[in-house]
């Protein structure tokens, strides 16, 4: 009694009968299907009934996390969330390293007076691949002349992911301890690399009643270069080819600074994916998928990467944690790591100011 | 009979002192509002933005449920408007402000130049076959070309012309052909936008629905594959005025399609944006009409439809469903439906929908139609603004639940599917309803500024030798399909006392109203058989003109009707009219 969805193109791979079914109890909590969703947006954006698919699964999922039943591919699941609960972030990193990015780097722990606080996130802090992105990001931040400062081990994940997996009350500790550092530290406006952090920061933190100032790094670099802060004294003789992270573009409709930001660069050949914008393909690391295996032939990273080639572009450019991560992953599965390279857009403005 | 009945309002209210209602908006609610308020005594405005008055019901093929034809109900409404000496009808004309209170509204029109001085020009039609520019013809939905002068269409009142703004002379001051064609000195290229003020009672307003436009969604494909036709597009495809002349044709190659797809709840009962969340209440219902006359057209048609459940809202509706699912090779599906590819070497339109057990299914069909559902008309918040009057979050006129004909101002009623929604009968039924609101409003002033009706004497014809003319209508091809035209003319012309036989194409428009006045006159005719559709429509649109000019007093009614148009049967047979004593 499967209905699945006659929709283009995420239906081939994974299924929205998930939320629908559980309406009519169909849906096994115990089952694969509960964790397949990685709760890119495409589905409540489409849906023509106004069906709250990503509410409504991840309400599935934290019934599964009631009974702890985690099929296979969620397996790993409690051990990110032991790691979040002892360290407070998903790479199973000590807490006292979470400043260690910055070393060697004119990079000062943040004080009240500070403009901004960047927040770097999990990935970047801890994940060596994304430690680059943070050290670019704080590289343009200096020579942009940014009063900035970092939390170092006071940070603590932003817990976003985790409660896309059902653990709620994770999130709230998680959410909460953050809340007491930035007002204890006198922070009023945040920086953050990851679109994750920005979705929660700035549309669900509000529901403990604070409003901080978010920023996404995409938004700052276009401020930046608007304001003349840059200076771009470099070309960058590139095709590029730029993907929009699910929860920047379609769950926070931050589409034009990204592209303007690089249309900004001269020398850069700038190339549309098929689907882009509101119809962006998922890099499949949302909703705690990050975290999880998916058999190959399911990954939407690697049919992200295929559109990418398609348009003959030489780089893929991106501004989300999990897309780089997930992309670095499916690049070197699909070897073609001679035909295309993976960047952060940091890492672009980095190389030509 | 309006004659008698304005007559007795005017002599039980002879102390009424004024009378004016303006009504917005000549579909078939604004009609039949006008004609009702005319009738009952009262002076009316009746204007429409567009060249003649009809709207939507004018484009539509048959009506559902009684699969009656539809210009054939509603054009003898068109002509009783016209000569309704109580009704001033004010076409290519918008509403430019309004002042005043209820009892007392001034409210601004603005006529837009039709470039044709409506009182010369005689319809012949001449300068429409010169005009060298073909432009797409917005009665027939753009499928087909029209000129940069014509006539709306056929029945349209007035009738007259009008030039579009792609004429040449609008345009590069090139041209001026139709001016040296037409005899009648009509055309005139100095017409400005015309403003004028007009001081009425009550307002009705009347202006109806858009078809929803299918383009504010990409996954639609309408405009990008050209074998995806809306169903308003379907209707004119349909009828035999449309633009290939009654044949369904597919835009690729000119076929006809033998394998059709709906797909309903276009731009309804969805939330995606730029859609509506409300269900359009019609659109259920005339796909099913759509069906069964394309399997009229096609027996071997196979029809599919794809719904998210049928709704049969009206009086024997549900009839109607079960009568179109049992037809032979009609697939009912219930699953949403996505268009997903156009075949580039045949047209073919593939959809993709889901199945309880089979999971997702593609299928290829040759034609699709959206069946979109209804909109507030395009410039409503500016008119509901002119007239004070609330618009309720869809953008359809806020009326009071417990009177759904009244708005939120005193003195401005409402009828039609402004109100939301709705079908004609239901519109019909709620112009009476406003009509009445009216009446009520402005009881006091009643009679004053009506006119009755003038006939002629009519003339004893009783003794005179039988002089029969016979009028036989084709009904664009309604009847022209089944009966033969000529032969019947022939025929009729060999039969005794006949001394005037001929056919016409619609015998219902105003220019052969007017034909067959004169002929009437011309040939001295004292007997009149006109076979066309049913008495009960025309006897306004025929009968009139009998009794103007030949002054008979037993002919003043339409002497022979034919019923001969198939879908015109009313559905209890009545017995038979009266003959004409021969
Ligand atoms: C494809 C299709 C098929 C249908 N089939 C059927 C059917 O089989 N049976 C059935 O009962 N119903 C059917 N309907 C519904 C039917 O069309 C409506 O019920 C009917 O047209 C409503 O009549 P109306 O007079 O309220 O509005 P309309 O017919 O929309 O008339 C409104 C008039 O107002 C004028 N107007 C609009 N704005 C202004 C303005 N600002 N100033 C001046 N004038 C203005 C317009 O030019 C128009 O002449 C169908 C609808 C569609 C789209
Ligand atoms: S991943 Fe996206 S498309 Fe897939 S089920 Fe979740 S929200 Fe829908
Ligand atoms: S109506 Fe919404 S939830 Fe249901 S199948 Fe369609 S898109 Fe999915
Ligand atoms: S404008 Fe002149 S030529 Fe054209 S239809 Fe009218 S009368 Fe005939
Ligand atoms: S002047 Fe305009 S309307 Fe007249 S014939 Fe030329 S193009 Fe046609
Ligand atoms: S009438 Fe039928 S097709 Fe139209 S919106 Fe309602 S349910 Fe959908």
């Amino acid at each position: 009694m499967r209905q699945r969805l006659p929709l283009e193109p995420v239906q081939r791979l994974f299924h929205a009968q998930i939320g629908p079914g559980a309406t009519f109890g169909l849906t096994e909590i115990d089952g694969e299907d509960l964790w397949l969703c990685t709760t890119c947006g495409r589905c409540p954006e489409r849906c023509p009934r106004d069906v709250k698919q990503i509410e409504s699964g991840v309400a599935l999922r934290r019934m599964a996390n009631l009974y702890d039943v985690y099929p296979k591919t969620a397996k790993p699941l409690r051990s990110i969330r032991g790691s979040l609960i002892s360290e407070g972030n998903s790479l199973s990193g000590e807490r006292g390293k979470r400043g260690a990015w910055a070393d060697g780097m004119a990079v000062p722990a943040f004080s009240a007076d500070m403009e901004i606080l960047y927040y770097p996130g999990c990935y970047p802090s801890f994940d060596p691949r994304m430690k680059k992105v943070a050290r670019a990001t704080a590289d343009i931040l200096n020579k942009a002349g940014v009063n900035f400062g970092i939390l170092g081990e006071k940070e603590s994940c932003c817990g976003e992911s985790i409660r896309k997996t059902g653990a709620e009350e994770l999130f709230v500790k998680l959410a909460k301890d953050n809340i007491k550092t930035f007002i204890d530290q006198g922070v009023k406006k945040i920086l953050v690399s990851s679109p994750h952090c920005y979705h929660t920061f700035k549309n669900e933190y509000p529901d403990f009643m604070v409003h901080f100032e978010i920023v996404h790094i995409s938004q700052y670099l276009f401020e930046l270069v608007k304001a003349g802060r840059l200076d771009i004294s470099k070309a960058y003789e590139k095709k590029i080819a730029y993907h929009d992270p699910c929860y920047l573009g379609r769950h926070n409709k931050i589409f034009d600074e990204p592209r303007e930001v690089l249309k900004s660069v001269p020398g850069i050949e700038f190339l549309e994916l098929s689907e882009s914008r509101m119809e962006s393909l998922c890099c499949g690391g949302g909703g705690g998928r990050v975290w999880m295996e998916t058999e190959k032939d399911e990954r939407f990273g690697a049919l992200r990467l295929q559109q990418a080639l398609d348009t003959g572009a030489e780089e893929l450019v991106t501004c989300c944690p999990y897309c780089i991560t997930m992309f670095e992953d499916s690049r070197i599965t699909m070897e073609i790591e001679d035909k295309i390279v993976i960047k952060d857009i940091t890492e672009i403005i980095q190389a030509v100011i | 009979m309006d004659t008698e009945r304005i007559q007795n309002l005017k002599e039980g209210l002879a102390d009424g002192d004024f009378g004016d209602v303006m009504v917005v908006g000549g579909g078939i609610s604004g009609i039949q509002a006008s004609l009702d308020l005319a009738t009952a005594g009262f002076k009316v405005y009746l204007v429409d933005k567009s060249p003649t008055i009809g709207g939507h019901m004018s484009q539509l093929d048959k009506t559902f449920p009684t699969n009656d034809c539809s210009m054939c109900i509603e054009s003898p409404k068109f002509i009783e408007c016209n000569r309704h000496p109580n009704i001033e009808i004010l076409t290519y004309t918008e509403i430019a402000g309004v002042e005043g209170e209820a009892g007392n509204f001034s409210v601004t029109l603005v006529k837009k130049p039709r470039y044709i001085d409506e009182n010369k020009c005689t319809g012949c039609t001449a300068c429409v076959e010169y005009c060298p520019i073909n432009y797409p013809d917005p009665f027939n939905q753009n499928i087909s070309d029209n000129k940069a002068i014509h006539i709306f269409f056929a029945q349209a009142v007035p009738l007259v012309t009008y030039i579009d703004d792609t004429c040449l002379y609008l345009k590069e001051g090139k041209c001026r052909l139709c001016e040296r064609i037409c005899t009648a000195d009509a055309i005139d290229f100095l017409q400005k936008p015309e403003k004028t003020t007009v001081k009425v009672g009550a307002v009705i307003l009347s202006p109806g629905i858009d078809a929803f436009d299918p383009r504010v969604q990409a996954e639609y494909r309408y405009g990008t594959f050209a074998n995806v036709v809306t169903s308003l597009d379907y209707e004119r495809l349909l009828c035999a005025t449309g633009p290939y002349e009654g044949e369904i044709l597919r835009a690729t190659d000119k076929k006809h399609p033998h394998n059709i797809a709906w797909i309903q709840c276009v731009g309804s009962r969805r939330v995606t944006p730029g859609e509506n969340s409300y269900c359009s209440g019609v659109c259920c219902t005339y796909t099913q009409k759509q069906v069964i006359l394309t399997k009229d057209h096609d027996a071997d048609a196979k029809c599919t439809i794809f719904h998210n459940d049928i709704r049969s809202f009206g009086k024997d509706f549900e009839r109607f469903y079960q009568r179109t699912a049992a037809l032979p090779d009609v697939h009912f599906i219930r699953s949403y439906a996505n268009i997903v590819r156009e075949d580039s070497a045949t047209g073919n339109i593939t959809v993709r929908y889901s199945t309880p057990n089979d999971g997702v299914k593609e299928e290829e069909f040759d034609m699709v139609v959206l069946s979109v559902g209804l909109t507030p008309p395009a410039g409503m918040k500016d008119l509901a603004k002119m007239f004070g009057v609330e618009l309720n979050a869809h953008g359809f006129c806020q009326t009071n639940p417990t009177n759904p004909m009244q708005s939120s101002r005193k003195g401005v009623f409402i009828s039609g599917a402004f109100a939301g929604p709705m079908d004609i009968p239901e519109s019909v039924l709620s112009a009476s309803g406003a009509g009445s609101l009216c009446g009520e409003l402005l009881d006091y002033q009643r009679g004053e500024l009506a006119r009755s009706r003038v006939y002629p004497l009519e003339r004893d014809v009783m003794a005179e030798e039988p002089r029969v003319g016979v009028y036989v209508c084709h009904c664009g091809a309604n009847i022209g399909r089944v009966v033969g035209i000529p032969s019947t003319v022939e025929y009729a012309l060999s039969l005794p006392n006949v001394v005037h036989a001929e056919d016409s194409l619609f015998i219902c428009s105003t220019e052969a109203a007017q034909r067959l006045a004169d002929s009437i006159k011309e040939k001295g005719l004292n007997r009149v058989v006109v076979a066309a559709c049913t008495p009960r429509t025309h006897e306004p649109c025929s009968g009139t003109p009998c009794v103007r000019p030949a002054s008979t007093s037993i002919f003043s009614n339409l002497p022979i009707s034919g019923n001969i148009v198939p879908g015109c049967i009313p559905r209890k047979p009545k017995p038979p009219p009266k003959r004409p004593r021969t």
